[in-house]
């Protein structure tokens, strides 16, 4: 008899399978592929975004190091300041814009095809390669619940999501992201609801984790450095406010109000969805802290602690929803950047090339099915240093178009070769900041390579900006200001 | 003095200071709301 693990699964990545099939059927134009033909009202785009960015390594690493710092590592004060950015500066005006990527933004705001081709490639090689990271963590993850082989657990998983974003795009990510959030938030409550009991409400919590871990809710946790601190939450407001499938999904609202409205609603999902981590984090240190051999380990074991199998197995197939649900948007975002970004507005169109629509969305699925597959490729023979950059292709996205962002949007002046500047040398700066880190270099480890990046970056937009011309058309100014 | 049983400055950066921010945002996007109808109309966006 198949274990409840398998079974869940199974009836979960058949339910995917079925929405990709499903919204295929509506894919006849590039902009039904890649923006869903910008159909979406507030709350089920609030959803898609909490979905997408509530990633398994996100509940895995939140717990596990929550348990292991203290309540002060779960991130909520970044993500309202991220948050808050987006609604002042960004939403509006990018769906205003009506692009489909990150990209279109930095071609179409700065006339420039150089920004565009750039900004892609950026995209591409951080999407890829946090798409390898998040693949291999699904992996994991189906593993934990299936008792498959780690290989076998890569290739079910990633089979199951390239299909339905090559077949459905942008529509089937929205609703498989929709039914990942359901599956989130009902293995959390479940989970919540079972640990309650047994610890009782947050002050008991409160009181029992500080009795074994003296300082863990402090406001430095158990042994944090403050630059430390201040690193990472300014990496998390960086990050989240340039997280690209963000940024498409914004592009997919139904109007620029409705992409207004769209983020104070997420911003409350996402701290439902972290606050339960500080939780989860006490529990973990007061009740299996003693077999937790890494912190990644913290929230399997609390959950097969305190759960029954079938119990288990539905937390965990939230996980794997939770995974899942940031690698399809991955993917989709890799493969906008090659078929969307490189290939037609960069080389088709500039040259004269006309293609039909129904040829884009070809290019567009083979695309998907293309990386998907280095992207399986890379989860099953990654090299150590590929699962170490992961850690920081959020960062190298948030030093490289941060500035350009916010200060493109809210500041006519910006020049053309300013942002220039920032994009390439706030990448370049946090590129090589990682690698040093990376291999152990002492003096560079002492900040996060976010930090280096986005001081580079802002100083250049700024400076730059005042003492060059724009190098950009009234026209287009205008479609801004 | 803080909440839920965390210290004052916990309780701020964990719940309070967040819950703030996402109220600041909802004021904003209500403020703005009437603006943005006359600015896309004029557009012609929406």
């Amino acid at each position: 008899m198949a274990s409840p693990g398998i079974l869940i699964l199974g009836a979960y990545l058949a339910l995917m399978l079925l929405i990709g099939i499903i919204t295929s059927r509506y894919q006849k134009t590039t902009d039904d592929f890649w923006v869903a033909g910008r159909r979406f009202g507030p709350v089920v785009l609030a959803v898609a975004i909490v979905a997408s960015i509530a990633h398994g390594g996100t509940m895995l690493s939140g717990v596990g190091f929550t348990a292991l710092l203290g309540a002060i590592t779960v991130n909520n004060l970044s993500f309202a300041l991220g948050f808050l950015i987006v609604v002042v500066f960004l939403a509006r005006k990018l769906r205003a814009l009506g692009g489909y990527t990150l990209p279109d933004y930095l071609g179409e705001r700065f006339d420039s095809r150089f920004l565009r081709g750039f900004g892609a490639l950026v995209v591409i090689i951080s999407a890829t390669v946090y798409l390898i990271g998040q693949t291999r963590a699904m992996g994991f993850i189906i593993q934990g619940m299936t008792g498959l082989t780690l290989e076998q657990s890569i290739l079910l998983g990633a089979t199951i999501f390239i299909l339905y974003v090559a077949l459905g795009g942008l529509l089937a990510v929205v609703w498989t992201n929709i039914a990942q959030f359901i599956m989130m938030y009902a293995g959390l409550a479940l989970l919540y609801i079972t640990l309650y009991g047994k610890i009782g409400g947050w002050a008991a919590m409160a009181t029992k984790v500080e009795q074994v871990a003296p300082g863990w809710t402090s406001i430095t946790g158990v042994g944090w450095a403050p630059m430390a601190l201040i690193s990472w939450y300014v990496v998390w407001i960086v990050a989240y406010f340039t997280r690209v499938e963000f940024v498409t999904k914004l592009y997919a609202a139904r109007d620029p109000k409705v992409a207004r409205y769209t983020i104070p609603i997420a911003c409350a999902l996402i701290l439902l969805f972290f606050t339960p981590i500080i939780y989860f984090g006490g529990a973990a240190r007061i009740l299996v802290w003693s077999q937790v051999t890494s912190p990644d380990k913290a929230f399997p074991i609390l959950i097969n602690s305190a759960l029954g199998p079938m119990g288990a197995a539905f937390a965990f197939a939230g996980l794997a929803a939770a995974a899942m649900s940031t690698t399809d948007s991955l993917l989709h975002q890799s493969g906008a950047g090659i078929a969307h970004d490189i290939i037609r507005k960069c080389l088709f169109e500039p040259n004269k090339v006309k293609k039909s629509e129904e040829f884009y969305v070809r290019v567009s699925r083979v695309t998907i099915l293309g990386v998907g597959i280095i992207a399986v490729i890379g989860a099953l023979y990654t090299s150590e240093i590929i699962l170490k950059l992961v850690s920081y292709a959020v960062a190298m996205l948030g030093a490289s178009f941060g500035p350009a962002m916010v200060f493109g949007l809210s500041w006519k002046r910006v020049s053309k070769i300013a942002t220039g500047v920032s994009v390439v040398g706030g990448f370049v700066i946090t590129a090589i900041w990682s690698i040093m880190t990376i291999y152990g270099v002492t003096w560079a480890k002492i900040v996060h390579p976010v930090i280096p990046g986005i001081i580079f970056s802002t100083i250049a937009i700024v400076v730059l900006s005042l003492i060059l011309p724009t190098n950009i058309s009234e026209k287009t100014l205008n479609r801004f200001f | 003095m803080g909440l839920l049983g965390f210290p004052l400055y916990s309780s701020l950066a964990l719940f309070i200071v967040p819950i703030v921010i996402v109220l600041v945002q909802v004021w904003y996007v209500w403020k703005k709301s009437g603006e943005d109808e006359e600015f896309f109309r004029e557009e012609g966006v929406i």
